[in-house]
């Protein structure tokens, strides 16, 4: 019975806080910051899988947001349009990281046996792994969509694409997800 | 599904830390762009108070009237024609009678009125 009041006054005080950090008020941003931080950093978790990179995510995340704070409609959900902000974070640092992936033979050796090891542990670490694996574009979208459980419609806002588009990559991912937790990899 | 990679790896201290970051970007932008702002209109102000070369203005006065002188039209060129040939002055020969320029010529001319008579005489 208290909930639905309390997340009124919830998006309310967000609410506030945005207009004051707006004209300047670092200290509504900071407000800002605590309630939205856990929410941007498990996004920022499922997608990188990496701590570090969370708090890196996390930072570039806040501080676009404070940058571009101006451009916020406020008839639009807040969340929403800071989703999208720390997505194209992520999808940079996951580019990077990417980028980096390309070791020196012997090294890109041990570290496939080290994460052979640790993906056969349990379904949790091959599901991670599947994860991984797939294309930026249906990686991204199945995070948002099964693991963060938003609706498709909000997704294909995040991602910049048609819900059409998004449905097409969940499928895709799933069946894919599948093939490779069937085969044991 | 939503736990495939286990609870967030982050505390509080992280979170905190993670915010001391970005309050002190902010704020150093914050100082950075008045800061920069003031410097510009402190240059600008410079600018302005250096002594500047007097330019000096001479007092409008009424443009002077050219009058530019049309040349005449180029003349077409004309056939040449064979020079003229000079006449030889011809010196009178001594004892003649004088040329006609030289004869006096005398008219008498009566009115109706008989006491008025008209005399001309030409050189």
């Amino acid at each position: 019975m208290t909930a639905a009041p309390e997340m009124i006054d919830e998006s309310e005080t967000l609410l506030v806080s945005i207009r004051a950090a707006r004209s300047g008020d670092s200290h509504a941003f900071e407000q800002i910051m605590v309630a939205t931080e856990r929410r941007i950093a498990s996004l920022a978790w499922h997608i990188l899988g990496d701590a570090e990179e969370v708090k890196e995510a996390l930072q570039e995340t806040f501080l676009r947001t404070w940058r571009h704070l101006h451009k916020y409609d406020e008839q639009r959900d807040f969340f929403g349009w800071l989703y999208r902000i720390a997505v194209n974070v992520c999808r940079d640092l996951d580019s990077r990281r990417r980028r980096w992936r390309f070791l020196p033979i012997e090294h890109a050796a041990q570290a496939q046996v080290a994460e052979e090891d640790f993906v056969k542990k349990d379904d949790v670490a091959r599901l991670m792994r599947a994860i991984d694996t797939l294309p930026q574009k249906e990686r991204f979208a199945i995070i948002l969509r099964d693991i963060e459980e938003l609706p498709t419609e909000e997704v294909a806002a995040i991602l910049g694409s048609s819900p059409a588009t998004v449905r097409v990559q969940i499928s895709n991912a799933r069946t894919k997800i599948r093939k490779l937790m069937e085969s044991g990899q | 599904m939503s736990d495939f990679r286990g609870p967030l790896p982050l505390d509080d201290r992280d979170f905190a830390e993670v915010r001391g970051k970005v309050m002190s970007n902010i704020e150093r932008r914050s100082f950075a762009v008045p800061i920069s702002l003031a410097a510009a209109a402190a240059i600008a102000f410079i600018i302005i108070l250096l002594p500047q070369p007097q330019i000096v203005i001479p007092p409008a006065h009424p443009s002077p009237v050219v009058v530019v002188a049309q040349a005449p039209p180029t003349p077409l060129p004309i056939p040449v024609k064979a020079a003229a040939h000079k006449q030889p002055v011809r010196k009178p020969a001594v004892g003649a009678p004088p040329s006609d320029s030289e004869t006096q010529i005398t008219m008498n001319i009566e009115t109706a009125d008989p006491n008025v008579r008209i005399i001309w005489i030409s050189r």
